[in-house]
């Protein structure tokens, strides 16, 4: 599958680790739903007169099982390629989505907070989650590059922060001129 | 030095801008009649399930009046809203008029959209449409993110939506948008100054 390119996803990579434990994060329930399920039904088969059919039970449990893990896996892999993010001198773009892309950009003016942060399954694989918030209170959860590894964390993260201080201290830099030429000109 | 010289050539030179510049309204970006296909494709899809539904509960004749009811009113209030939909991209806001019973106007000035987001729900991949959506920074107590495409028409109190725009169509309006938030410099960081 092509992977989408950006110069900063080729600076600042996902981690291939991020297509398994997105895979493992969707399918998780369902195996364990499955696994009492199938619990269940071998008790209930060795209760009852064919103790053969807890056999069955588990060959047809295990076949759902490779199914959905296989077509899981196989989206996510879609999913990582088709991973959009871009942080240009103006504003960051962030493109997700295989199926249904959604894509947004924040302009670097507009960027209050950068936070990166984990979950469980983040832990064990060693990934992060960088967050670009502006002031709506979605866009922490919108505007997220997660499953990178920690160098591209914070070097996603640094990047991020110079570039807005950059900004700001250019933002001030161009106010004082306007202020000191009337002064001037009197 | 003629102190008044140069503010005569900025005034010039900014109304030969805006000149040049063609107004963008909803004429130039319409809301794609493929939109409305999609969502007549959408409630004639719930129908059965109305109807499976209904039957359950009443009588054969009345699930399918009352189904064929909702699925009419649905049709015929997502075209109404389409009719009714006008905006038009100022210099320092948008205006939005919606509405077809309780008319509305708003106006949402570029310094307090905080980000432009492009979204393609199901129904928009399969005919070839995108959604546009621009959030200000009103804190309404909306938790968590919407993750599925809006595709309805409307700008609630945080955020203007338009659906049925061809893609292309979509990629322009969003570079309008992002330039115009460069001209107007956000509101949380230099009112007061």
């Amino acid at each position: 599958m092509k992977i989408a390119v950006s110069k900063t996803r080729e600076k600042y990579p996902l981690s291939p680790k991020k297509v398994i434990k997105k895979t493992l994060t969707h399918t998780l329930w369902w195996f364990i739903l499955v696994g009492i399920g199938a619990v269940i039904a071998i008790i209930a088969a060795f209760g009852s007169s064919n103790p053969g059919v807890a056999l069955i039970v588990i060959v047809v449990a295990a076949i759902l099982d490779l199914i959905v893990f296989g077509l899981t896996y196989w989206y996510q892999m879609w999913y990582f390629a088709v991973y959009f993010y871009e942080i240009d001198d103006d504003y960051v773009s962030i493109r997700k989505g295989p199926i249904t892309p959604n894509e947004i950009t924040v302009p670097f003016e507009r960027i209050q907070d950068v936070y990166v942060d984990q979950d469980l399954l983040d832990r064990i694989f060693g990934l992060y989650d960088v967050h670009i918030s502006s002031a709506t209170i979605s866009s922490g959860a919108a505007a997220h590059i997660d499953g990178v590894a920690k160098e591209s964390a914070d070097g996603l993260k640094s990047l991020l922060l110079q570039t807005v201080s950059a900004k700001m201290k250019r933002g001030a830099m161009n106010q004082t001129p306007n202020q000191a030429t009337p002064a001037q000109q009197q | 030095m003629n102190p008044s010289e140069p503010t005569q050539q900025s005034t010039t030179a900014a109304a030969a801008n805006t000149a040049a510049r063609p107004s963008i309204t909803e004429k130039n970006y319409p809301i794609s009649i493929r939109w409305v296909w999609a969502n007549v494709a959408i409630s004639l899809a719930a129908f059965p399930l109305y109807f499976l539904y209904l039957i359950t509960e009443v009588g054969f004749v009345f699930s399918l009046i009352t189904s064929l009811l909702v699925v009419t009113i649905n049709i015929t209030v997502v075209i109404m809203q389409r009719k009714y939909y006008h905006f038009e991209f100022g210099d320092q806001y948008i205006t939005i008029r919606q509405g077809v019973i309780k008319r509305q106007e708003r106006h949402l000035p570029y310094g307090v959209i905080q980000n432009v987001m492009i979204k393609r729900s199901l129904s928009d991949r399969l005919f070839g449409l995108a959604t546009i959506n621009v959030q200000n920074a009103v804190q309404q107590g909306k938790l968590g993110y919407r993750e599925s495409a809006d595709t309805t028409i409307g700008s609630s109190g945080t955020d203007f939506n338009l659906p049925g725009q061809t893609p292309k169509n979509a990629e322009v309006l969003r570079k309008i948008v992002l330039e115009k938030m460069k001209e107007n410099p956000d509101w949380g960081i230099h009112a007061g100054l």
